[in-house]
């Protein structure tokens, strides 16, 4: 009989602070909800509409009118797809890699898989957020270089270079590793997923201390009894290291019966799960569970930050990434207003050098080592203040949630801000489409924002100034937690640096908008 | 002739390599540049110009010049648009008055952002031919 590999005992594992938790909320039990989550082509339902839309995005990118607004390409990625990722975020979770149409590549890579038979082990030293620190930052570089927003054309080539590449990978390694490892795009998801209201929960953690296989990790086959040794005999399926288990049919107490069901392809337990880190809302672990025990639990948007779900795993990488991309998002903003184009052109002048390419690279590089340097001391400053003792990285991990609220709140205002300028510039774009290739459609272009443009700021401002404010009361309630009474000095470096980075914020928010792609003007 | 196929499926999955090379090919003749809009005659010719030399943010006056064969044609229709290069934005849109010695001269246009422009005239000459010009343009703030 082929031995199971199992996680142990769920029971003996629990973390102190998931004992005797409430679930809370389930959203599941919305009527109907988990009978949809649960059905088999769930995901499906939600992925056909992105992989039509998709089909779009690189037909009119290639051959569509070259004009960002004009464009199926340009104006869904980087005003619908961008607006909506940021919403679905704040008010549900990470809606967008559920849906994400890249994982209809799951047909595929099995069945090249099959017949290749190449998959390997993603290398040990890959696994981590480091790699995907780099590609996020070779994104965004390229995003100023190329101008991407500017080319239907780069756009639709940069979807299917995406499609490619989760092709690639997921073909050579198992499941699921393109999502983890290497999607900039998911990644980005899962940092902004921390202050996301819902996160995947065990219902009953007793049930899971008794369940023998887990099967919401490693999957199951479902069949009648008997066929066990069959089933055993001709090798369960086996994603990456994992082999899924059987379960016989009386031992399911929902209608998901019979069939193979995956488990976690990202690897997440869920008694375990405290984070939606690395969680794509795909749902396997609810059809998977014999037990009907997974619920999606509805929680506060500051539980992460408090309950220090990523100091507790050590996720150094990860905290990292999540303080990158604040100063990275700050960048990003400030690449849309004039002094951008000022300090460019200073930077050129100091560099020598009219390369475009080189003084973004430098910039990026600068802003990330001050943005770092910056953080770790006022984080380490904290740590002082509340008389601790360890190393800086200690810090960083402990107020790393601090600078991640405040990444998100820049991030959100940003992307809304474009989505609520030019929302409904969706129907004029796709009746263009039409009328471009001989349709006789008459596109009215008068279609625009979805609110006044004097509210842009307000709205931009609002946003930004939440989150500052849940940052600096996530930085309060950090200090106090870890530090009692001295907790009363310890939150203000972090506090105030919440307040300060807010303030930048706002100011950039309130500057004119100027787009443009060429960095450096004309050479005087 | 009847290839044997050691593996079953590898005849399956040469098919389908050579049908997504096909495929791949076919799509790099369209998409190894980015498509290009112009064509037509050279006979007939378009220009335009903002008055201004700088344009800043703001009103703005877009003068259209008409040519057909060096020579400028009055009476014909002439509509400028102005797109910015990112998405979502509305673009500005404004027929030009015909000043009768073939010049148009727009009245009502307006750059409502600084950064880069993308000036777009349309012009239907008497006989009902169309022509389209773009020009690229930076707006101060
Ligand atoms: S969630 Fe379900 S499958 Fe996973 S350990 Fe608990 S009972 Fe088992
Ligand atoms: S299977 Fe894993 S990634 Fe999918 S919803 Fe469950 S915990 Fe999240
Ligand atoms: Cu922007």
């Amino acid at each position: 009989m082929i031995e199971l590999p199992t996680a142990g005992d769920a029971g003996a594992q629990r973390p102190s602070h998931v004992r005797g938790a409430s679930v809370g909320f389930d959203l599941l039990r919305i009527p109907g909800l988990r009978a949809l989550v649960r059905w088999r082509y769930a995901r499906l339902l939600f992925q056909i509409p992105l992989l039509v839309l998709a089909l779009f995005v690189v037909a009119d990118g290639l051959t569509g009118r070259q004009l960002a607004p004009r464009n199926v390409a340009t104006t869904s990625v980087w005003l619908h797809y961008r607006g909506f990722v940021v919403l679905a975020l704040a008010f549900v979770g990470n809606a967008f890699c559920a849906s994400c149409p890249l994982m209809l590549t799951r047909g595929p890579t099995r069945w090249l898989k099959r017949v290749t038979g190449v998959e390997r082990p993603w290398p040990r030293v890959l696994r981590s957020k480091w790699l995907v620190i780099v590609l996020l930052v070779a994104f965004l570089l390229s995003y100023e270089i190329f101008s991407l927003w500017s080319s239907p054309w780069l756009t639709a080539w940069l979807v299917i270079g995406y499609f490619g590449a989760a092709l690639a990978t997921d073909t050579l390694f198992p499941a699921g590793t393109f999502c983890r490892y290497v999607c900039p795009l998911g990644n980005f998801n899962f940092v902004l997923a921390h202050t996301s209201p819902s996160v995947i929960a065990a219902l009953d953690h007793d049930v899971c201390a008794r369940c023998e296989t887990k099967p919401c990790l490693h999957g199951r086959v479902t069949d009648d009894a008997s066929t066990r040794a069959q089933w055993e005999a001709a090798g369960l399926p086996v994603e990456g290291s994992r082999r899924a288990s059987f379960v016989p049919l009386d031992e399911v107490v929902h209608p998901n019966g019979r069939g193979a069901f995956p488990g976690c392809e990202t690897g997440l337990f869920v008694p375990t799960v405290t984070s939606t880190m690395d969680c794509t809302m795909c749902f396997n672990c609810v059809r998977a569970c014999p037990y009907d025990n997974v619920a999606l639990r509805v929680r506060a948007p500051w539980r992460e930050a408090v309950r220090d779900a990523w100091g507790r795993r050590s996720w150094t990488a990860v905290t990292f990434m999540g303080i990158l991309l604040l100063w990275w998002g700050l960048l990003n903003a400030l690449a849309m207003i004039g002094p951008f184009f000022e300090v460019a052109a200073a930077l050129s002048a100091l560099l020598g050098s009219r390369s475009e390419a080189l003084v973004l690279v430098a910039l990026f590089a600068l802003v990330s080592a001050v943005g770092l340097a910056l953080t770790t001391l006022t984080f380490w400053l904290g740590d002082r203040l509340g008389g601790a003792r360890a190393g800086p990285l200690r810090a960083v991990r402990r107020w790393g949630s601090v600078a991640v609220i405040l990444a998100v709140g820049i991030w959100t205002a940003h992307y809304l801000f474009h989505f609520l300028t030019g929302a409904l510039q969706i129907i004029p774009v796709f009746a263009h489409f039409f009328e471009y290739r001989g349709f006789a459609v008459d596109t009215n272009w008068r279609f625009g924002a979805l609110v006044p443009s004097s509210w842009l700021f307000f709205i931009g401002a609002g946003i930004a100034s939440l989150y500052g404010f849940a940052a600096a009361a996530a930085a309060a309630a950090i200090a106090l937690r870890d530090f009692g009474a001295r907790g009363v000095w310890a939150m203000w470096p972090v506090g105030l640096f919440a307040v300060a980075i807010t303030v930048v914020t706002v100011l950039v928010m309130g500057q004119p908008m100027e787009m443009r792609g060429t960095l450096l003007g004309p050479a005087s | 002739m009847k290839v044997s196929s050691p593996v079953p499926g590898t005849v399956a999955l040469r098919r389908v390599s050579r049908w997504l090379l096909s495929i791949l090919l076919a799509t790099s003749v369209v998409a190894c540049r980015p498509p290009e809009a112009g064509g037509g005659d050279a006979s007939r010719t378009v220009s335009a110009r903002v008055i201004d030399d700088s344009p800043r943010t703001g009103p703005a006056t877009i003068e259209v010049e008409v040519l057909r064969d060096g020579e400028r044609v009055a009476g014909a229709s002439v509509r400028v648009t102005g797109d910015m290069t990112h998405a979502g934005m509305i673009p500005v849109v404004s027929d030009a008055v015909d000043l009768g010695d073939g010049r148009y001269r727009t009245e009502s246009f307006a750059f409502t952002m600084a950064g880069d422009w993308i000036l777009s005239v349309d012009v239907t000459y008497p006989d009902a031919v169309t022509r389209q010009v773009s020009v690229p343009l930076s707006v101060g703030r």
